[in-house]
């Protein structure tokens, strides 16, 4: 698993393939053929990855939206950006 | 949360029954170049669905969960339209990727292709030099314009494969067309299968390689290897004769011509309804496309017991070309098969 420290800067990796429908992300990793259908925050997490941005941003907002603890929205982002980055649709910027 | 509607439309498939991922798009049998081995007859464009017909036949495959199309033609970009249709895949939530020339990919397309976000973009290359390639599709420069688009998509961080017919013209290019793919950063596929014209044109089986080139090419390939222990275990675990000769046409894929046929694969060429007068659903659920679907290697009266079915990659779509008939072998899998398995023998210590 990648490490990400607040001042890592993420964006989205220039070859990922993903869809918006609605309010549902869905992405692709075209090498294995596999779908990951998003949930509510981690299509949310997605999204703030567009970036650049860092992930102490991207905390920020999560927290701020979801109105939840701050440690709680850092854990759950980090967890969620470093499984995009071993799918290889996230980078660091 | 509210309930994922993707999830639910690919969960609400039968366990253990085969169901539809991807739709092949046939946008235009119209082709701005030539080639010599291609299946297909030059065709006007008559009779082609709108784009807005082709919105409401993507529409449909969401309802049924499938979420990949392949756009494919004749030549796909040249219709004018081409990009907005798959615009509007984009929108409605499908994946997608290309087939094409590539001679009609410029900046602007390229540019408009990065904006849509194709899974890939498969382009065919007939050599690895303009001679040898414009040769075979009839149309100078077309060599450089399809590399040129392949350098322009990779550019953009687009997914390439070049894809090959291999015929007697070509074989002997494969290596350095591989090597050609490769140092592009492309992903390259060579396939040997020349299809028969669908109108009845000799041209193409002229075309093909014959035996001994055939041979050549596949030792080139290292068709002749046994597999290693790893694959071949696994193999022999998944594998078994009512398996083996089953491909994915009817079965996870099917094809929509441009004037709306609906036909197993876009080589598998048997005509199952269409959209213009029956539903996607109601075509893939009925006769015969659920038969074929249902056909397994004990429908096959001369493949069954076939001592060379491990070595064969039979398509249907051949065989119904061949003798009309898609559950009698195929004349050529079968020479394929016997010289594939006459290779191994002689390499077997
Ligand atoms: S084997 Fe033939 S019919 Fe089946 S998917 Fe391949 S090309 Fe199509
Ligand atoms: S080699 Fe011929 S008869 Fe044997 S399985 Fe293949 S197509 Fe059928």
């Amino acid at each position: 698993m990648a490490e990400l420290n607040d001042d890592t800067v993420v964006k989205h990796a220039e070859n990922a393939v993903f869809r918006k429908t609605g309010s549902e992300i869905v992405l692709l990793t075209p090498e294995e053929g596999t779908l990951h259908v998003l949930n509510d925050v981690s299509g949310r997490i997605w999204e703030l990855c567009t970036g650049p941005a860092s992930i102490e941003s991207i905390v920020d907002k999560i927290t701020a939206e979801y109105e939840v603890e701050r440690e709680r929205a850092a854990s759950d982002t980090r967890d969620t950006i470093s499984r995009f980055m071993d799918l290889g649709l996230v980078t660091t910027a | 949360m509210s309930e994922s509607i993707i999830l639910s439309r690919l969960l609400s498939h039968k366990q253990d029954e085969p169901f539809p991922t991807q739709l092949n798009v046939e946008l235009t049998h119209r082709c701005n170049l030539r080639c010599s081995h291609c299946y297909l007859e030059y065709n006007a464009g008559r009779d082609e669905l709108t784009a807005d017909e082709w919105v409401e036949v993507m529409q449909q495959c969401l309802e049924m969960g499938i979420m990949f199309i392949a756009f494919t033609g004749g030549e796909a970009f040249l219709r004018p339209d081409t990009l907005s249709i798959a615009g509007r895949a984009k929108e409605l939530g499908l994946f997608f990727h290309f087939q094409s020339n590539g001679t009609c990919i410029d900046r602007d397309v390229a540019d408009e292709l990065k904006r849509l976000n194709p899974t890939m973009v498969e382009l065919t290359i007939m050599g690895d030099t303009p001679k040898l390639h414009d040769g075979i599709t009839g149309s100078p420069g077309s060599f450089e314009k399809a590399l040129a688009a392949a350098s322009m998509l990779l550019e953009r961080s687009i997914r390439v494969k070049l894809k090959t017919t291999v015929i007697s013209g070509n074989w002997k290019s494969v290596q350095a067309m591989r090597r050609l793919a490769e140092g592009m950063g492309a992903a390259f596929q060579p396939d040997p299968l020349v299809m028969p014209g669908v109108f009845g044109g000799e041209e193409p089986v002229s075309c093909r390689m014959n035996d001994e080139e055939f041979q050549q090419f596949a030792l080139s390939e290292g068709w002749d290897q046994p597999l290693g222990e790893e694959a071949a275990a696994a193999i022999a675990e998944l594998d078994s004769p009512e398996k083996h000769l089953i491909c994915a046409a009817a079965r996870y894929r099917f094809t929509v011509t441009p004037s709306g046929e609906v036909i197993p694969c876009v080589l598998w060429r048997v005509p199952c309804g269409n959209i213009r007068e029956q539903s996607l659903r109601e075509i893939w659920e009925g006769e015969p496309m659920a038969g074929l679907r249902k056909t397994t290697v004990k429908d096959m009266p001369d493949c069954r017991g076939c001592k060379l079915l491990s070595d064969c990659v039979r398509c249907p779509g051949l065989a119904y070309m061949e003798s009309g008939d898609s559950l009698l072998k195929s004349e050529e899998n079968c020479r394929m098969s016997r010289i594939i398995s006459q290779l191994k023998a002689e390499n077997r210590p």
